[in-house]
């Protein structure tokens, strides 16, 4: 299996599902005495509790497309309503898949608070978790170590209409129903 | 009933699919037990203790002759030539190999059914009334309203990934037969003044270890809106649920955490956002998937051929004492005249309660066929009713019944228990079910007795998961493992319906081999003490539970 370092997928919503070269690097808060060094080179992720500290110094990298946000799962989204506009890039970490807030977030990100940037998910993801995160808004899936990338491009298309509306735009299947006349 | 247009038929199909690829690669070490465990379980497949099981929805327990059939099939081909009914009028199966799943899958949808979020930690298959439709207290029909939440909630991407399971009742009658109060949402149907449909929405209800009856957190909610109001639910619970500790992760756990009262608050403001939007069901929608659950096409008697069908049963019944109790115990009043709906226990001596074998579910299925246009439902209580049978056809109904154990007249009395499948089947299970049932039948053998006893719930659980719903129960039994060692408590005074309410513990809990004789004992005091047509849960009101505690603990040092 072709190692998945600096590569994810993007798939951009209602766009094609492709492997793409990626170098963000995810930069741990660290602690509150001792709090860690942001690299000052290269694409960072970095934690919503820096973002906030430090909001004034990062939003030029963050406009520029090389800094982007990332959320734990107990971390509100509501938090970077002010900031859409300023970021392009926002990501859910998943310590363990089952922790599913982060899909919420995505379409509270999406369908309230407008954001139209990439929201990213990483952690405990692959290939099963990916036809789900898309319709909750999610545009890039930084898969699980040892997943292989090319199988999970199928994912996309396990399912061809589904039966409610998300945030990826697709209306409930009731309107479909109704449009041709049933 | 429902009927899958190519939408449905779609989508289940993708799911085999789906399915078929994650059990292979799994097979192929492409995901461990622990990335497949969520997979498999969203698809109602456990790694049991002789093999996998496999519980297949039945949407709000209807079911097709067809369906039934297959069910059959399935059970001969695959598995022992039996099934286990579930009380969440579900079926399972004990013995298919994982290998055959992805074929079992395929068989079912052919029949319009599947295995979709019959398990793990997702929105569940919605149960409601068995008597849905036909029911003389009915305000609502249930029926259109479960299966536009049953395809709202099926494979919802936001949803499948919740803090726990999460189960939907909804109920359209005066009478609670759907057990709303003790879901995670109940739904209870109803009309405003002005004659519409509203709901009222109650949340975080519950058994298992916390047993919780749920809070109104909505009234007079219109019902295009049912859909979008459920949703503010799922999101608020999934965004603050708890995830930290199982046990604490149920929607109940944060109602009670942070009030009902803010609870409604919070959902409430969610759903401004939300309400009106594109999820609001059309009249459209609603129209077409009302037009499945039309009454059938019923022979039209009159007034004078009903009362020549009464007095001639009348005739029967004094001379098959059978059929009489049958018809006492198991018969129950239907809208249209001339019919009733019968219930098919599911609860014989020396047999697991809600179990089937193959030819008994081939025979009721041509039964149904016979004699109730196709159509049976699956109740929570693990029997089956035949919604629609013509009273002329009672006698041949029941004679045929009786020659295939099939007709035992004892719907909602003591042996009439609720029990899971428990240690001997279940890996969950702290203790076996099936034995303690088929004790406590053996017990209470007599069908005089039992008659005498007249309407008494006993639900046995072999663990705290509650399947089993012991905490409703009027005597409730639970399996508890003390070091490694099975024991039972034994709760009194639980209740389902319009006046749920949960059992306490009556004290120490007992050995396998006495639970038998602890309910004779408690049954015994009942007798002794009951006024006049006072059922036992009336006589545990009047009296409380001292007088049984002391009968049962009487010259017994229980451990």
């Amino acid at each position: 299996m072709s190692s998945t370092e600096n590569k994810i997928i993007s798939k951009p919503l209602n766009g094609q599902a492709v492997i793409v070269a990626d170098e963000f690097q995810v930069v741990e808060p660290g602690t509150a005495d001792a709090p860690a060094a942001i690299p000052t080179e290269g694409k960072v992720l970095v934690h919503l509790s820096v973002w906030e500290a430090n909001k004034a110094e990062l939003s030029t990298r963050a406009q520029a497309g090389e800094l982007g946000v990332y959320l734990n799962p107990e971390d509100n989204p509501e938090q970077l309503q002010g900031d859409v506009n300023v970021l392009k890039l926002i990501a859910f970490n998943f310590p363990v898949f089952k922790y599913g807030q982060g899909y919420s977030g995505a379409v509270l990100l999406r369908t309230r608070y407008g954001f139209t940037g990439d929201i990213r998910a990483f952690g405990d993801i692959w290939r099963d978790q990916f036809f789900f995160l898309a319709r909750c808004g999610f545009t890039q899936f930084d898969i699980k170590e040892g997943k292989s990338l090319e199988d999970a491009l199928n994912a996309f298309s396990d399912f061809t209409i589904p039966y409610q509306t998300s945030a990826d735009g697709s209306l409930p299947v009731f309107n479909r129903r109704a449009s041709v006349g049933v | 009933m429902y009927k899958y247009d190519d939408y449905d038929h779609a989508l289940v199909r993708e799911r085999v699919a789906q399915f078929r690829n994650q059990t292979e690669r799994f097979l192929k070490g492409e995901l461990t037990d622990e990335e497949f465990r969520p997979l498999r379980l969203q698809n109602g497949l456990y790694i049991q203790r002789h093999a996998p099981m496999l519980r297949v929805a039945i949407p709000y327990g209807l079911l097709g002759a067809k369906q039934l059939h297959k069910l059959a099939d399935i059970a001969a081909k695959y598995d022992r030539n039996y099934a286990h009914f579930t009380t969440r009028q579900n079926i399972q199966y004990n013995w298919p190999t994982l290998e055959s799943i992805p074929d079992i899958l395929a068989e079912l949808a052919e029949v319009e059914m599947h295995a979709i979020q019959t398990s793990g930690n997702c929105i569940r298959n919605t149960t409601s009334d068995p008597f849905a439709g036909i029911a003389k207290d009915e305000f609502v029909d249930p029926r259109p309203f479960c299966e536009l939440i049953r395809q709202w909630s099926t494979f919802h991407p936001e949803f499948a990934h919740l803090p726990r399971k999460f189960k939907i009742a909804v109920n359209g009658a005066a009478v609670d037969r759907a057990a709303v109060q003790v879901h995670d949402i109940g739904v209870n149907l109803t009309r405003n003044a002005a004659g519409e449909v509203v709901a009222q929405i109650l949340a975080g209800g519950g058994l298992g270890r916390t047993p919780v009856i749920g809070s109104v957190i909505k009234n007079d909610l219109p019902w295009q809106e049912l859909l979008t109001y459920i949703e503010a639910v799922m999101r608020v619970y999934n965004r603050y649920g708890r995830r930290d500790n199982l046990y604490k992760a149920r929607i109940k756990i944060l109602v009670r955490a942070i009030g009902p009262e803010e609870f409604a608050k919070q959902v409430e403001e969610e759903w401004q956002h939300i309400r009106g939007g594109v999820s609001v069901i059309p009249q459209k929608e609603f129209d077409r998937v009302s037009s499945f659950f039309t009454a059938p096409a019923y022979q039209q008697f009159s007034a004078e051929e009903v009362a020549k069908t009464v007095e001639h049963n009348k005739n029967l019944r004094a001379q098959h004492v059978g059929f009489d109790r049958w018809l006492i115990r198991n018969a129950r009043e239907h809208r249209q005249p001339g019919y009733v709906a019968i219930s098919i226990s599911l609860k014989r001596p020396g047999i697991a309660p809600g179990d089937a074998n193959t030819a008994e579910m081939h025979l009721i299925a041509d039964l149904a066929e016979q004699y109730s246009f196709g159509e049976l439902r699956v109740t929570h209580e693990q029997n089956f009713v035949l919604s629609d049978v013509a009273e002329q056809d009672l006698f041949e109904l029941w004679s045929t019944l009786k020659n295939h154990n099939l007709a035992m007249p004892n719907i909602g009395l003591v042996s009439d228990m609720i029990a899971c499948p428990g240690g001997d089947f279940c890996s969950l299970a702290n203790a076996k079910s099936i034995p303690i049932a088929l004790g406590i039948q053996e017990a209470v053998d007599n069908l005089d007795y039992q008659f005498d006893l007249g309407d008494l719930s006993l639900n046995i659980s072999g663990c705290i998961n509650s399947c089993g719903h012991h905490h409703i129960g009027n005597i409730g039994i639970l399996g508890v493992d003390k070091n490694g060692e099975e024991w039972y408590q034994v709760t009194l005074g639980g209740r389902q319906g319009n006046d749920a309410s949960i059992g306490k513990v009556i004290g120490k809990s007992f050995y396998a081999e006495d639970v038998p004789g602890v309910v004779v004992k408690l049954l015994e005091v009942y007798v002794r003490d009951r006024h006049e047509d006072e059922l036992f849960i009336d006589t545990l009101d009047r009296i409380g539970a001292d007088p049984f505690k002391e009968h049962v603990y009487a010259n017994k040092e229980a451990a």
